[in-house]
């Protein structure tokens, strides 16, 4: 019979609908809100605490970092001037034979330079045995071989470096160069050769040893025979 | 008054007072007590000369004033040998020591680097006064002694002719030493303590002072005049080996218009009405020479520098070694050159100066210099790696401390055995402006040192020898060139690639004798603190 129009028209934006059942005052209390003195101050230092430690460790880690980089540029710089200068002292009475093949091996991998100084006790240079070679830059070479004749020494004495100590024996700087070559590198398949290669060494320095009776020299040569059998060269090759 | 007539008269006639009576009365006692000694003396001499056989056999020779030419050899006390045993001989030396009891005196007579042992004892012809002469010589007279070799069973060690002796028959004094002397040669000659003790169970040392204000009598030690024939020997193999390699010996000037090496430390002279400079270094004018084509020059001449050094190896005034040689194609050439001489100076040193070398060992002992041929040429980064690897922290473009270069001294010494050595390619920032940098890397530069246990004895290097390049290295290092405008303008005419360095005489024969101090090996040293003798 009659339309009326509706009281109100419902818009949900017009209406504010209660989101919270009861509002209760907040259990958790900011500290510079409240202003409890002693529990702000604790936390201060320890905020303090907490920073000073932080710095002092990223000052660590600086220094440390300081010096790693001061560790790597002396290493680096091992590696640069790298030649390395052995110096052998022998006497001419009894070379170091083995010496020039020592360095016909060398050669085959690095760049090496021979010196020959005859030392002020000697009269005797010895310049049929190696030649002294001129260089006007000593930087361009791997491995300098300095070779000087003295009276003193019966063994000849390799030195590396002055702090290190002094290698005695020519069959210790055939190990020295062995080393230098790679042929001593520790894997188990090369334990044979290199123990026999040892064996080798030890032998030629009973041989060598002026001090040796003749029966150790006899038994000597004997483990040597065995280890050569028919072949051109020990170790087959 | 006493009796009148007895009172003796005066010289005026008056009688004398009392007084004067008295001293009369004591000058005639005087006088008899003085006729009555002189008559004693006189008794005693004249018993004395009666006792005296060896009256013409000794006494203080009338002063040599040419006078006459005897025909009488003196042989020299250094060839005195067991050849001339039983011979009689005349011999000149000093007293170097003596001591007497009343029937004998035993003394050692010197002749520079010689000395023997020379006894008389009372016997036929020597008589108790001779040997009582002889005991009262004073010490550093010079003597002229007649007498007989005779051989000795027992070495006579504090001689150097220690297997003969002779026994005197006549001794004369041709030069009387004053008796106090300020120093014993004896005390002088004995080998050095330990931290510079200055006495050990009695027998004192000269300290280096006391040394050098009593240079002369210092210098007649056996082991002075040692030195300085070695180092005569020095210059000798240094003239004698340029020489043989077709080096010209020159002579460069000392009073200069400005100073030549960079540094301020040159004397000045009031030069007429201007000032002049006494030469650091020969430099600019050994490189005038080679601009004037002398090609291989050497000089041997004093050298000023006015440091403040007060060290055991600087002097003011010392003697330098120069040398400067035009080269074809690379400063090495000069390099080995240098290298050889010296070793042509050790060797030579080791051949004909062995004697020397002996005596100076028995007082300052030292471990003989060890060198290795052809001379160890290490480069610089090498020695800075060694000097890294062993503690010291220094990057390789720095210059070597003393101590460093002492260090690196030992280091060589360990690994190569030689107190001989040479650095090469140094840093070139370090170097005088005039120093060619290496053609590869400019980092370097063609300059060397040179060492001898551990310290440096040359510095040398490739000289610029094109002056436009040379203006430019100077204004690198804040010169201004006005002031080497001289020095660049040498280079104006062409001169060819060149090379050089100095040594220092004194330094040299210092280090290789291992003495401590650089004024053992001067004559008469010059230092900030001592201008005499």
């Amino acid at each position: 019979m009659y339309s009326a129009k509706p009281h109100f028209e419902y818009n949900s934006t017009n209406v504010q609908l209660p989101d919270v059942m009861y509002k209760a005052s907040s259990m958790v209390t900011i500290c510079d809100n409240t202003g409890d003195n002693n529990v702000t101050q604790e936390l201060t230092s320890l905020k303090q605490r907490q920073s000073d430690l932080l710095r002092g460790l990223d000052d660590m880690i600086e220094r440390v970092n300081k010096m790693k980089s001061m560790v790597t540029t002396t290493t680096n710089k091992g590696n640069n001037a790298e030649f390395r200068d052995i110096v052998i002292h022998a006497c001419p009475s009894q070379p170091p034979l083995s010496l020039k093949y020592l360095i016909k091996m060398l050669r085959q991998r690095f760049k090496v330079l021979v010196k020959v100084h005859g030392h002020s006790s000697v009269t005797n240079h010895m310049t049929s045995f190696l030649t002294n070679e001129e260089t006007t830059n000593r930087n361009h070479y791997d491995i300098i071989i300095t070779l000087i004749w003295k009276s003193a020494p019966d063994d000849p004495i390799t030195h590396l470096h002055p702090s290190s100590s002094p290698i005695v024996g020519e069959s210790n700087l055939a190990r020295l160069v062995g080393r230098m070559l790679g042929y001593y590198d520790n894997t188990p398949t090369s334990f044979l050769i290199i123990t026999t290669t040892d064996v080798i060494y030890d032998a030629c320095d009973v041989i060598n040893n002026i001090g040796s009776t003749k029966k150790q020299r006899q038994d000597a040569l004997q483990t040597l025979g065995g280890v050569l059998n028919n072949n051109q060269w020990f170790m087959g090759k | 008054m006493a009796d009148v007539e007895n009172v003796p008269l005066g010289d005026d006639g008056k009688p004398m007072s009392k007084k004067a009576l008295k001293k009369q009365q004591k000058d005639a006692e005087k006088a008899a007590k003085k006729a009555q000694r002189q008559q004693e003396q006189a008794d005693a001499q004249q018993k004395a000369d009666a006792d005296d056989v060896s009256k013409d056999l000794y006494g203080d020779m009338v002063m040599i004033q040419s006078s006459e030419k005897p025909d009488r050899c003196l042989q020299p006390i250094g060839d005195i040998g067991p050849n001339l045993a039983e011979k009689n001989i005349w011999v000149r030396g000093r007293l170097h020591t003596s001591r007497g009891t009343g029937k004998q005196c035993f003394t050692v007579l010197r002749h520079q680097q010689s000395t023997i042992q020379a006894l008389i004892f009372v016997g036929e012809k020597i008589s108790k006064q001779m040997v009582k002469f002889c005991a009262n010589i004073s010490k550093e007279s010079i003597v002229d002694v007649y007498g007989v070799v005779k051989k000795v069973e027992q070495k006579v060690e504090s001689c150097t002719q220690d297997d003969v002796e002779i026994h005197i028959g006549k001794i004369f004094v041709v030069s009387k030493a004053a008796p106090q002397l300020p120093l014993l040669i004896e005390d002088a000659s004995r080998p050095e303590l330990e931290d510079g003790k200055n006495e050990e169970g009695g027998r004192p040392r000269v300290n280096l002072d006391t040394r050098l204000d009593n240079r002369i009598l210092d210098l007649r030690t056996t082991t002075k005049q040692a030195i300085f024939r070695l180092e005569a020997g020095v210059c000798k193999l240094f003239r004698d080996t340029l020489t043989a390699k077709g080096f010209c010996e020159i002579h460069t000037p000392k009073i200069i218009s400005a100073a030549s090496e960079g540094g301020a430390n040159v004397f000045t002279v009031s030069y007429f009405k201007t000032n002049a400079f006494l030469a650091q270094s020969p430099q600019l004018y050994k490189q005038m020479a080679i601009a004037a084509d002398f090609e291989k020059v050497f000089t041997v001449g004093a050298v000023f520098r006015a440091e403040d050094s007060n060290t055991h190896r600087h002097l003011t005034e010392f003697v330098g070694l120069d040398l400067e040689m035009a080269f074809q194609y690379h400063y090495h050439e000069v390099l080995q050159v240098i290298g050889d001489m010296f070793i042509s100076i050790f060797k030579g040193l080791r051949e004909s100066y062995q004697k020397e070398i002996t005596t100076v060992a028995r007082q300052y002992p030292a471990e003989p210099f060890k060198f290795l041929e052809p001379t160890l040429i290490l480069q610089y980064p090498e020695a800075v790696k060694m000097l890294n690897d062993a503690g010291v922290e220094m990057q390789d473009n720095e210059d070597l401390s003393t101590p460093s270069e002492k260090l690196l001294g030992r280091l060589v010494r360990q690994k190569y055995d030689t107190d001989y050595y040479i650095l090469d390619k140094y840093p070139l920032e370090v170097r005088p402006f005039y120093t060619m940098p290496d053609p590869d890397n400019p980092k370097w530069s063609n300059s060397y040192d040179m060492f001898m246990r551990g310290e440096e004895i040359l510095s040398g290097a490739q000289r610029i020898h094109d002056p436009e390049f040379l203006s430019e290295r100077a204004k690198a290092h804040g010169i201004d060139l006005k002031t080497i405008e001289a020095y660049i303008d040498s280079f104006k005419y062409g001169c060819p690639p060149h090379a050089g360095g100095g040594i220092g005489m004194e330094r040299v024969v210092m280090l290789y004798l291992g003495l401590h101090n650089i004024r053992s090996s001067s004559l008469f040293p010059r230092d900030p603190k001592r201008l005499t003798p």
